[in-house]
């Protein structure tokens, strides 16, 4: 069975981005040089073909799909150096992603205003959620060695409040990069459960996050550290509503001049006890710069998640895991072509598939089905500027 | 015949004669200007990255400054990227994105020839930018990067 629950679309959620940067324009000074030259425009386009050898995995499907690009367009407008707005638009092109029906064929995903004094940066409304490597700049191609980096999953996209942001430079080249913020954001998620999956956007309140980057003496080196706690007011149309939730993330980050290697953890839970809720998972990656231009790549990444098929105890589900294997071609820093090469295996597919056994005989315990499997690939060509 | 310690000392001593004229051609590929109206006279090549990356808008002695690059085409910019910036031109560039992309920053203004540059130093108010070892740098000041 799967169910598509739209408890909160997004869209609803735009209102109050454009009031926070309506009430921030209204902060600002009123004195703003009103000039061309201080509006900014960027943008980001990945068009990809996907394809996939059986079941449907991440909106791929067996007979291909030209359906699989990201558009991000970003304004900015400076009223002076220290103070200024920017809006990106994004559109996704999901190809048969359970996901798709729910999300908007255009989002604002940031709206913000922006102000810097002291030291500190401080943004207000929709603005760009620092979390983890990727998070940020997860639909810009060029900057990413893999078409998607899944360990965030379909949320911690942005959020709706403030964001506070200081660096600070220690002794010896160590440095400290310290990011404070409170808001809500939106959760979309497909996840296997006991009775099948379940496909839905739901609104996280409550939210408090810190992310702190330690720079390294070692040039390219930095680790990250997050803890953030969030809930669902009083929905119950969710497995894990169990309130609070806590997510911590762990972050490795090495980019050097002839090759790069990085890893992530995080887990969410909440609750304790029978049914409680748990979610976990990490991802390493490495890869070889042969040449300025071109560059080779592996990632693995694994994912698992507390089930709770009541009455009967819970049972830990190790959902997914992913090998995959790429080569980044870019003539410039512009333009980024990716070839990548999955093997998937667990239960995390768009069809759903058989996560738990029943048991038939003493002790009442699920058991884990047979995993299912599938190989996929993505080419994609990415071009930003 | 030729011993070794020979044959090591003679590399070595051509060695550091390499490295040495090697860094002389670098640093006579570009020079520093800025708005004549401050007074540094010199500056770290580690406090002008972090000008030019807008890790700070001040120089060591408490002057703003506002940075501008030159077109990614341009010898001057791939000289100075390298030897102060400490990455390539494309490597500069990839890390723009990232600061665009993330919402933190955009890059400084970019001007397409070492004329533009000087007019625009020369013109703005703690102005500060890189020009070609042979440019005409008339109305700015050259300061020395240390």
């Amino acid at each position: 069975m799967r169910t598509n629950t739209v408890n909160d679309r997004s869209y609803f959620r735009n209102i109050p981005a454009i009031l926070g940067v309506v009430s921030a324009l209204s902060a600002a000074p009123v004195d703003a040089q009103q000039s061309l030259d201080n509006f900014t425009f960027h943008g980001s386009l990945t068009a990809a073909y996907a394809k996939s050898d059986g079941l449907g995995v991440l909106g791929i499907p067996k007979d291909g799909t030209f359906d699989y690009n990201l558009i991000a367009l970003q304004f900015g407008y400076e009223f002076d150096d220290k103070n200024r707005v920017v809006v990106q638009l994004l559109h996704r092109s999901m190809g048969t992603s359970p996901l798709a029906p729910l999300l908007p064929e255009l989002s604002p995903v940031w709206a913000f205003y922006e102000s810097k004094a002291a030291g500190f940066a401080i943004k207000l409304g929709r603005s760009p959620l620092p979390h983890g490597i990727f998070n940020e700049v997860r639909f810009i191609g060029t900057l990413l060695p893999l078409f998607r980096q899944p360990t965030y999953q379909e949320t911690f996209e942005n959020i709706d409040g403030i964001v506070v942001s200081r660096s600070f430079e220690l002794a010896h080249e160590w440095g400290v990069d310290a990011n404070v913020m409170a808001g809500e954001f939106n959760v979309n998620y497909f996840l296997p459960t006991a009775t099948g999956s379940v496909a839905a956007v739901q609104r996280a309140k409550n939210f408090f996050d810190t992310q702190l980057w330690l720079r390294t003496p070692v040039k390219g080196l930095r680790l990250g550290v997050s803890g953030n706690r969030f809930d669902f007011g009083k929905s119950t149309t969710i497995p894990f509503a169990k309130r609070p939730i806590f997510a911590r993330l762990l972050s490795v980050d090495g980019d050097f001049t002839h090759g790069f290697a990085r890893a992530e953890w995080q887990d969410v839970s909440g609750g304790t006890g029978i049914g409680k809720t748990f979610y976990g998972n990490w991802y390493a990656q490495g890869g070889l710069k042969l040449t300025d231009k071109l560059t080779v790549l592996s990632e693995f990444n694994s994912a698992k998640s507390l089930l709770n098929p009541t009455p009967l105890p819970d049972i830990m589900l190790n959902l997914n895991k992913d090998i995959s294997g790429a080569v980044n071609y870019s003539p410039s820093a512009n333009v980024k072509y990716k070839f990548e090469l999955h093997h998937a295996d667990g239960y995390s597919f768009d069809t759903a598939v058989p996560t738990l056994v029943a048991p038939t005989q003493a002790p009442f315990v699920m058991t884990a089905a047979p995993r299912s499997k599938a190989v996929y690939g993505i080419f994609s060509i990415s071009v930003s500027f | 015949m030729i011993s070794l310690p020979r044959v090591l000392s003679t590399t070595l001593v051509a060695l550091i004669t390499l490295a040495g004229s090697a860094h002389q051609l670098q640093a006579q590929t570009f020079k520093v200007i800025v708005n004549s109206a401050l007074t540094a006279n010199d500056v770290t090549a580690s406090a002008l990255s972090k000008v030019f990356l807008k890790q700070t808008n001040k120089l060591p002695d408490g002057t703003s400054v506002t940075a501008v690059y030159q077109s990614k085409n341009s010898s001057a910019r791939a000289a100075f990227d390298k030897e102060i910036l400490g990455k390539t031109v494309a490597g500069v560039e990839t890390f723009w994105q990232q600061q665009i992309f993330s919402g933190k920053d955009v890059p400084p203004a970019v001007k397409n020839s070492d004329e533009d540059v000087v007019t625009f130093v020369k013109a703005t108010p703690g102005g500060i930018g890189y020009v070609s070892a042979g440019a005409t740098v008339t109305g700015v000041k050259v300061i020395t990067v240390k």
